[in-house]
């Protein structure tokens, strides 16, 4: 939630945003980023993905240990389950921040302030996805004591945070996108949560035959997990494997551009479930 | 008339099945013999180990008869034998077959089996040795070793591959440093 200072608030002009007011995201993402990692907000999720991943770790280290997964296998769980729970987490922070403040009826002094709509949906975005980093940061050292040598250490660390942040960066504006037209703070949740687990579960399926092939290539989800896993476990070169890039590259870059585009129109109320 | 059509469906079934044994007769004939001129020796016959352990045995397989082999091929393979245990073979060996070339008469090879018992219970493992094709649909019959039989007992690493530091340390880390982040906050 994003309360600025009284005087700003009360700007006869603030109304409409000046055009011309450039530096008003990095207030926004400022005061954000202070609610979400001074809070207990950003800690306590920090701090339950390190148990999450050290309850994993050790169960594939045992299983590991009497050669039932190979270590290339438990090196690219951790890595996928890191993923995964940056993307939920920043797909639902953006999913709450513009309908939650709606919801709170924030909004309104939110909207009065002289910062463009864009740029308080740029800040709260930021401040969203700042979980990522810090979430690939706990996951290093446990991707470290599974690594089998140097070079699976090396492709788990860069191919998790290049289609981490394809994924964050897409997903993250997908709740913004669905938080900008939300009603209320319950539907752009579950709107969100429900393609995110729509487009999750495939990766968990048996895809073949070219229905499969055609899934893995368009879903986001199932072509950054397959990548992992290829580059990972396979010890596929990154180059044989570059198409699995394009569907998470445009996924960020579309609704990435839909959401900013969008949040230029952000009102006071909601379109979605009025 | 009815005891007529009776008579000659049984006589049609008797010609019948002495003409598929007479065939089957001949079958048999054109196979190999089953005496083999290859035997399979393993080093050992039991073993007695815990979940994790990681052991090697040999086999010995050496060519009594007049005449070279043709190149082999040697597989190890894996059975429950308490009928409880999920046995899968690439866990237990990751080089479960490996290429042995041709024996000459009265010579024998050895080849070196390394086995890690990855589940509790009794499983076997023993060692066939096939020719490698062409000839592998043709002559030369299989030959197979006496099976070795492996007791495993359950054991639990506390540390297992060393991750215990970090899986402990870690959250540990994390909940000092947000923690003490608060108490400073609170008096600043």
């Amino acid at each position: 939630m994003t309360t600025l200072a009284q005087g700003e608030a009360a700007r006869p002009s603030a109304v409409e945003p000046p055009v011309e007011a450039n530096g008003g995201w990095p207030v926004v993402a400022g005061q954000e980023l202070r609610d979400i990692w001074l809070s207990a907000r950003g800690p306590a999720i920090v701090l339950g993905s390190s148990l999450l991943l050290s309850v994993l770790t050790y169960l594939a280290a045992s299983s590991e240990d009497l050669n039932i997964i190979d270590q290339r296998d438990t090196v690219n769980l951790v890595a996928q389950i890191t993923m995964a729970l940056a993307v939920a987490v920043g797909l639902l922070f953006t999913a709450d921040c513009l309908s939650g403040e709606r919801e709170r009826e924030t909004l309104e002094s939110l909207l009065l302030t002289p910062v463009p709509r864009r740029q308080i949906a740029l800040g709260k975005y930021l401040a969203a996805v700042s979980m990522w980093p810090v979430l690939l940061v706990v996951a290093v050292p446990y991707l470290w004591v599974l690594r089998q040598g140097e070079g699976v250490f090396a492709d788990a660390i860069l191919a998790t945070s290049l289609i981490g942040t394809l994924l964050v960066v897409g997903f993250a504006s997908l709740g913004l996108l669905i938080s900008i037209f939300s009603a209320s703070n319950r539907l752009s949740l579950a709107v969100s949560f429900f393609i995110f687990v729509l487009l999750l579960a495939p990766t968990q399926l048996p895809l073949s035959g070219w229905f499969g092939d055609l899934i893995i290539q368009i879903n986001p989800m199932t072509a950054g997990s397959t990548f992992l896993q290829r580059v990972i476990v396979k010890e596929h070169a990154w180059g044989d494997e570059l198409h699995l890039l394009i569907a998470p590259i445009l996924w960020a870059l579309v609704v990435s551009a839909a959401a900013f585009i969008a949040a230029g129109r952000l009102r006071l109320q909601g379109t979605l479930g009025r | 008339m009815k005891y007529l059509v009776w008579l000659a469906a049984a006589l049609a079934i008797a010609v019948m099945s002495v003409a598929g044994l007479s065939s089957a007769a001949a079958d048999e004939s054109n196979k190999p013999s089953a005496d083999s001129a290859l035997t399979v020796t393993l080093s050992k016959a039991e073993v007695n180990a815990v979940t994790g352990d990681v052991f090697t045995f040999t086999s010995e397989i050496s060519n009594q008869g007049r005449e070279g082999t043709p190149p082999l091929i040697a597989n190890l393979a894996f059975v429950a034998i308490d009928g409880s245990t999920y046995v899968d073979p690439e866990d237990w060996s990751s080089e479960r077959t490996l290429p042995l070339g041709s024996i000459g008469p009265d010579s024998t090879a050895t080849l070196t089996w390394e086995v890690k018992t990855v589940l509790d219970g009794d499983v076997a493992a023993y060692v066939v040795i096939l020719p490698a094709p062409p000839e592998l649909a043709a002559e030369s019959p299989l030959a197979v070793s006496m099976a070795l039989q492996m007791h495993v007992q359950e054991h639990r690493a506390l540390n297992p591959g060393g991750v215990l530091p970090t899986v402990l340390g870690l959250p540990l880390l994390l909940a000092l440093a947000f923690g003490g982040l608060r108490i400073v906050r609170r008096f600043v």
